[in-house]
This record gives C-alpha cells, structure tokens and sequence, in this order.
C-alpha cells in the first residue's frame, strides 16, 4: 500500500446507492471499500486502514449510531460523515454524541466531496487545522492583535 | 416556455437530458416521469448526484402513472423530486412549479402612483398591528413598496407615505431633522415583503464600491432584526427560510467581496455600545472566521451562517423569566432549563426540508466547548461538529462584547489572554477571527 493513500469506505444496504458514491467519490479517494451492513464494514475496520467512512444513518440490524459506538470503543476516531432522510434525524442526534465528522440530507447529499476530501484529509492526519500547534496559534493571534492596536493608536 | 422568457434546453430522452446535465448548469429541470432510454427514476437519481442543487420539477400525466409503478407521492420525494407536477396542469402552475409562490415579492409588481400625494391621514390603530424602523436605517428605494406611518400617541398613527407613492428623500429629511422623528412605522403584515425587499437591495448593491460598507451593514443588521422578529410571530414558514438563505448568501458575498470591511468591524459599537443585535454580531462574526478558515467553502459558509441565524430559536420555548435574562443571573433551576434550549432548537427544525442536518446539528452543538465544559452533551474537540465550533465562538464573543458593552477589538484584547474562557474555542477559529479585525 502507498504511503499517504486514503482509504475510503461506503455503507449502506442499498446496492444502488453505494454504486453511485462509488462513482462520484472515485476520484477524491485513492481506495474505496464498501459494506452493506454494520458488521461486515466491522470486519472491514479490522483488516484495513480506513481514513474516512460515509455511511447511512438508517440501516438494518446494525444502524450508525451502533456502529459508530463501536467503532469509537476500539479507539478509532475515524471521521464519520452520515447522510439521511427525513425522519431519522433522533438518530442522528444520538450519533453526534459519539463524534460525527459531518451530516447530510439524503437524496441531495450537498457537499459530499468537499466533505470526504477533507474527512480523508482529517484521517490520514493532513489536516492543517487538526495539526497547527495551539500555542503558536495562541502566540500568533496575540501578535495580530498588538499589530492592530498600535497601528490604531 | 420560450415565450415565457425562460432559456431552454430539450432532451428526447433520458441518456440526452443526462448528457445535457453533464454539459450544462441549470436552474430547474423539467422532468417527466413517462421518459425513457434511461427511466426518469435513473435521471432523478443521476441529477441528484451530479447537480444535487437543481431544482426537479417531476410532472407526471395522472396519479394512476405512478400508483402503476407502486410508488407514492412521498417516494417521489425521497428519491429527490422539489415539485410534482400532475396532468393536466396550466402554465401558471408549471411557471409556480419552477419559482415557487412568493407573495412576499409582490412588491414587485406595485405600480408607482402618477400623482405625487403629500396629504397625512390619522388612523386609530392598535399598536401591536405596527412594526417599527429606526428612520436613520430605513430605506425604501424609489417608490414605496407599502404605506408608511408615524405614531403620534399610543394606538394613533398618522399615515405619510401610501403604497406606490415616490419616496422623497427631502421629506424623510424634514421629519428626522425639522420633527425629531426616530421611529417610522408599517404594518406587521407587510413584514414579509419588507425583508424580501431588502434582501433583494442587498444583493445588488453588495458588490457595489460606490455604496458605504457602513450602509451595507446596517441594511443588513436592519433585515436580520426584521426577519428574527417575522420567525418569532409567523414561525418557521417555508418561505420565510428561503429568505433566511438569501440573507446568509448577502452576507456571506459582503464578507467575501468587500475587503474594508474591517475597518468598519474595528468600530463596531464604538458610538453606541449594543447597537447591533446579538444574532447579526453572531451571523457576521462566524462570517468573518469562515473567510479565515481555508477549509470552509461558500455551502459551509452559508450553512454555518444559516445557523447562526436560527441557534437561539429554542429560547422561544423557554418562559420569558428565563430567555430575557442572562445566563449568569439565573438560579441553578432556571440555568438548568435555560440549557435546554438547544434541544429545542433542533427539535423545532426538524421535518424542515429547507434546513440541513448539518444546520441543525450546529444548533444543537453551539454551546459545546473544546475542553469539555460545554453543553448539552459536553463534548470535546475532536467530537465537536466543526461549524459548531465556529458558530460556538462567534455567539460567545458576541454575547462577551454585548456585556462589557464595548468594541470587539477590546473586547479581543480581554478575551485572548483569559485562558479560562478561551480555552473553551479552538485556537484556529480564534485567530481567524482577529484576522477578520487586519487589513
């Protein structure tokens, strides 16, 4: 496997669906896997590194919610985007408490590549907004401001 | 639909409409549901995932059509149709259909009266009938969209200006000068097409150098109060949030296109503490962070804004003893409820087609804290929904600035170094923030 490939991985129990992500969001992953249930995107988990999953939240047997529990008690912050319709929203609700990257609106799904591409970024460890050092940040924004000061004065 | 003044594109069958989707951008697709060579359910579901902002408008010959293929008019719009249309249909519904019913735009189409009128009647209304405007904020453009009215006394008001009238600005002049005048008045009922109005005027003149940042802002502060105060009587209409969107694209574009803004920013509130409302300092402040944040792209950016105008709409559920005060001056009970409002918010947002989950999810979240001392479900960094954050820092420092009633670049100057408040944002968003406050 490359360095720095993104793993992406797609679950949802409609073949149709996950076919169609599959072509639009070729291009913005470097490997894409799919599942079409909770448990068989578990196993996928374990035998490969995944940088970021788009899932539905509304799923037989295993729903998101499940899923990202578990997938939060072994320790992997993987970032989570989670699409659904109208009427799954408590779901979505529960999910945020177990740390969702993003949420969007089946059928529209806008901002989805926009979305994974960061999501893969954040998960690969790329992220330049998870990886600037906050005391620098802190340092430098109190240098902006004393610069804004004296230029006032 | 050409004599209608549309420009058209025709596709004979679905694998054409796909091609011309791929080669074209448009603002609505007509698409029936008897097309073939690609069923119109391959094109819906290709468009949505292609163009997912296009506009479908599905017409089908009868109901029967589609009971035959065992789908409802629910399943219709699960799969991602914005209008059905159903045979046979007049061309004043297929042109509804495509723009939708807007009756707060028909100011529009008033006509300007011919004569000029300068006579003043007195009417004995009820004063909860009347919504006010600071006369150094109105703006009424050449002709007035509705009529206009100073109050005299309690329940009496004294009509000045009629629908379709020439607005005179020498005569504005004269009440704010020569009468002291500092409030006009019209109908609540006009309040809709009020905001329609001025969001239109601010999307043409937000691009404008000729026109003041100052008075860009100032319209906008002005459309922002109106449209809070229309959500909090009318509730959350459809129409009303499709002007909630317009407003957070005029200011997202007045943030991307106007580089002074920031001197204007740098004097917020100097002449008069608390001028602006909180929601407007939240929605341009969360504006300014986005600019400064290379990861937030114009449908974050609209997203973030659209929450921010709409994250305290769960104090609409809390007693009034409790949503008008502060949080620090409430008792542990009432701080209790007051926390609530959150879970509120996102349940009054739920089933609204017009709002996304991501929306929704920053109205939830926008009281969470990075180190874990926020609510409701005290959530740290890496589990906070990003926009939140954004939204999370914009409203506190708002509210910190309303408080100790002072400019926001003092008020940075107080907040940076108070770790123990700061330490609740992510430094990122914080910096892009005084990066909104330089040149």
């Amino acid at each position: 496997m490359q360095k720095n490939q993104k793993n992406l991985l797609i679950i949802d129990d409609e073949g149709s669906i996950t076919k169609g992500l599959h072509e639009l969001l070729n291009e913005i992953a470097d490997k894409i896997f799919i599942a079409s249930n909770g448990q068989e995107a578990l196993d996928l988990l374990k035998k490969h590194p995944i940088h970021c999953i788009v899932s539905d939240i509304m799923m037989p047997q295993m729903d998101g919610v499940q899923l990202i529990k578990k997938v939060r008690e072994s320790n992997n912050n993987v970032p989570f985007i989670f699409y659904t319709g109208i009427g799954n929203q408590e779901l979505m609700l529960e999910a945020s408490k177990y740390g969702a990257f993003d949420f969007l609106n089946k059928p529209n799904l806008i901002g989805l590549e926009e979305c994974v591409a960061r999501g893969l970024q954040t998960g690969i460890g790329e992220d330049p907004a998870a990886q600037a050092n906050h005391d620098e940040n802190i340092s430098e924004y109190k240098k902006l401001l004393e610069q804004i000061s004296k230029k006032k004065s | 639909m050409a004599e209608h003044k549309y420009k058209t594109e025709v596709a004979l069958d679905g694998k054409d409409a796909q091609l011309k989707i791929y080669n074209n951008q448009f603002f609505c697709i007509l698409l029936d549901l008897d097309t073939t060579h690609y069923s119109a359910l391959e094109v819906l579901r290709y468009i949505r995932l292609t163009s997912p902002q296009v506009k479908i408008v599905l017409t089908i010959k009868d109901k029967e059509t589609y009971h035959q293929m065992g789908l409802s008019e629910a399943d219709l719009f699960r799969f991602g149709v914005s209008e059905l249309l159903i045979g046979p249909y007049s061309m004043g519904q297929l042109k509804t259909s495509i723009e939708g019913n807007n009756p707060f735009g028909s100011w529009k189409t008033f006509k300007k009266n011919d004569l000029e009128y300068d006579d003043e009647s007195e009417f004995q209304l009820s004063d909860d009938k009347f919504t006010r405007i600071n006369i150094k904020e109105f703006y009424c453009g050449n002709t007035a969209i509705f009529d206009f009215y100073l109050r005299l006394t309690p329940n009496k008001y004294l009509k000045i200006l009629y629908q379709g009238d020439s607005f005179s600005a020498s005569r504005l002049k004269h009440y704010k000068d020569d009468k002291k005048v500092e409030f006009l008045y019209f109908k609540t009922k006009d309040r809709g097409l009020y905001i329609n109005f001025i969001n239109d005027t601010l999307s043409k003149m937000i691009s404008k150098k000729s026109v003041p940042v100052q008075k860009k802002l100032d319209l906008t502060k002005n459309l922002v109060e109106k449209y809070v105060e229309e959500i909090n009587v009318s509730g959350l209409q459809p129409q009303l949030l499709n002007e909630g969107k317009k407003i957070c694209n005029n200011v997202y574009k007045m943030i991307q296109v106007n580089t002074d803004l920031y001197k204007v920013l740098r004097a917020f509130q100097e002449e008069e503490p608390n001028t602006y409302p909180h929601i407007f300092l939240t929605t341009i402040f969360a504006g300014v962070i986005c600019k400064n944040t290379d990861w937030v792209g114009s449908s974050v950016a609209e997203k973030i804004s659209f929450a921010c105008m709409l994250h305290n709409i769960g104090l609409m559920k809390l007693p009034e003893s409790i949503r008008l005060k502060n949080i620090n001056d409430l008792n542990l009970e009432q701080k209790i409820l007051y926390k609530e409002h959150t879970y509120h918010g996102v349940q009054m947002l739920k089933n609204y087609r017009e709002i996304s989950e991501g929306t929704r999810q920053i109205v939830y979240q926008h009281h969470e804290l990075i180190n874990g001392e926020g609510y409701p479900m005290g959530l740290t960094n890496i589990k906070i929904y990003p926009p939140a954050k954004i939204v999370a820092l914009a409203s506190y420092f708002a509210e910190f600035i309303q408080q100790l009633r002072c400019t926001p670049l003092i008020g940075l100057n107080k907040f940076i170094p108070n770790e123990k408040i700061s330490g609740g944002f992510d430094p990122a968003y914080i910096r892009a923030l005084v990066l909104g406050f330089t040149k």
